[in-house]
């Protein structure tokens, strides 16, 4: 698995510096910007304004979604381990492991 | 039945308007379709709790196998920017490892994910993230400990990638995609119950997008 690993990432690399080509819609979105005011920057839109940049990583903080922030165990009020019930004898090989 | 007089003489009108409103974004967006293979790599299934009567219950975490990636996206950047939106779909077999004594178990899950993508939109590199919901069909194989058991469990995808282009319309990428979600299993162990576990997986994917 390590070996394939390997060859995948060599393999991206390698493919990647083959990337030489120009996008045809950003080529020609370039090519329209030429006459207007974005000198100085063909490559791209002229990013402004302090808000248009956000965190989609914002799914994450607390309170989010679906755990109600409270997966991880990080909401329990007391560190003392509660007991554990003990399997009952017909449960699955599973929870009779200890762990 | 008292809304069918509303759906004849309404809804004609309203997807028309919908199509007049929407058919100038799709006519100056960017669509494209690509396919993808890769590795993912799955953390345990963690927390894993007995359901049904076997509520209460816990056991140890559930060590998932590397497996194999593969899917498509298909997506659209309206008037060519850098925000865009896209529907990925990706299936891996992690499969649940033996736990000691105890057999493994085949495990399979699809990935349905639509994201919104954020782009910087160069002529030839385009590095971008996204992120959204992601709906998750996960399919535990029988074996001698379980019984086979589909469950549909919502989670969110969160993503991060590059892509170069090799012609003016063919693009190759890779990306890294992190899934978060929880499974359940209700029927995992028949009419005695089954396990919820929480599922976390990496995935690293290359691919070949096609842009029209």
């Amino acid at each position: 698995m390590t070996r394939s690993i390997t060859l995948f990432f060599i393999a991206g690399i390698l493919l990647f510096t083959a990337g030489c080509a120009e996008s045809l819609h950003q080529g020609q979105r370039g090519a329209g910007w030429s006459g207007q005011s974005n000198a100085g920057y063909t490559d791209g839109p002229a990013y402004g304004g302090a808000g248009y940049w956000w965190n989609p990583f914002g799914y994450y903080g607390s309170g989010y979604g679906w755990y109600g922030g409270g997966y991880g165990g990080t909401h329990q009020s007391s560190n003392a381990p509660a007991p554990r019930p003990t399997p009952p004898d017909n449960a699955p090989p599973q929870f009779q492991k200890k762990y | 039945m008292v809304w069918m007089p509303f759906v004849r003489s309404r809804f004609p009108v309203a997807v028309s308007v919908a199509l007049l409103l929407l058919a100038p974004v799709a006519t100056r967006a960017e669509w494209y379709a690509a396919a993808q293979l890769g590795v993912n790599f799955a953390d345990p299934i963690r927390n894993v709790r007995g359901s049904g009567s076997l509520a209460g219950l816990e056991a140890p975490n559930f060590n998932l196998k590397t497996s194999p990636a593969f899917g498509g996206k298909l997506g659209f950047f309206p008037n060519h920017g850098i925000l865009g939106i896209e529907l990925d779909v990706s299936h891996s077999t992690p499969h649940i490892k033996n736990l000691d004594d105890v057999p493994g178990i085949h495990l399979s899950v699809t990935n349905i994910g639509p994201s919104v993508i954020l782009r910087y939109p160069g002529v030839t590199w385009q590095p971008y993230i996204g992120g959204g919901p992601a709906v998750l069909v996960a399919h535990l194989g029988r074996s001698s400990t379980t019984e086979s058991d589909t469950q549909v469990s919502l989670g969110a995808n969160v993503l991060v990638g590059i892509r170069a282009f090799v012609t003016p319309k063919v693009a190759l990428f890779t990306e890294y995609k992190y899934t978060d979600s929880t499974f359940r299993f209700g029927g995992a162990f028949g009419p005695v119950g089954g396990f919820d576990g929480t599922y976390r997986a990496h995935q690293l994917f290359m691919g070949l997008s096609y842009h029209f």
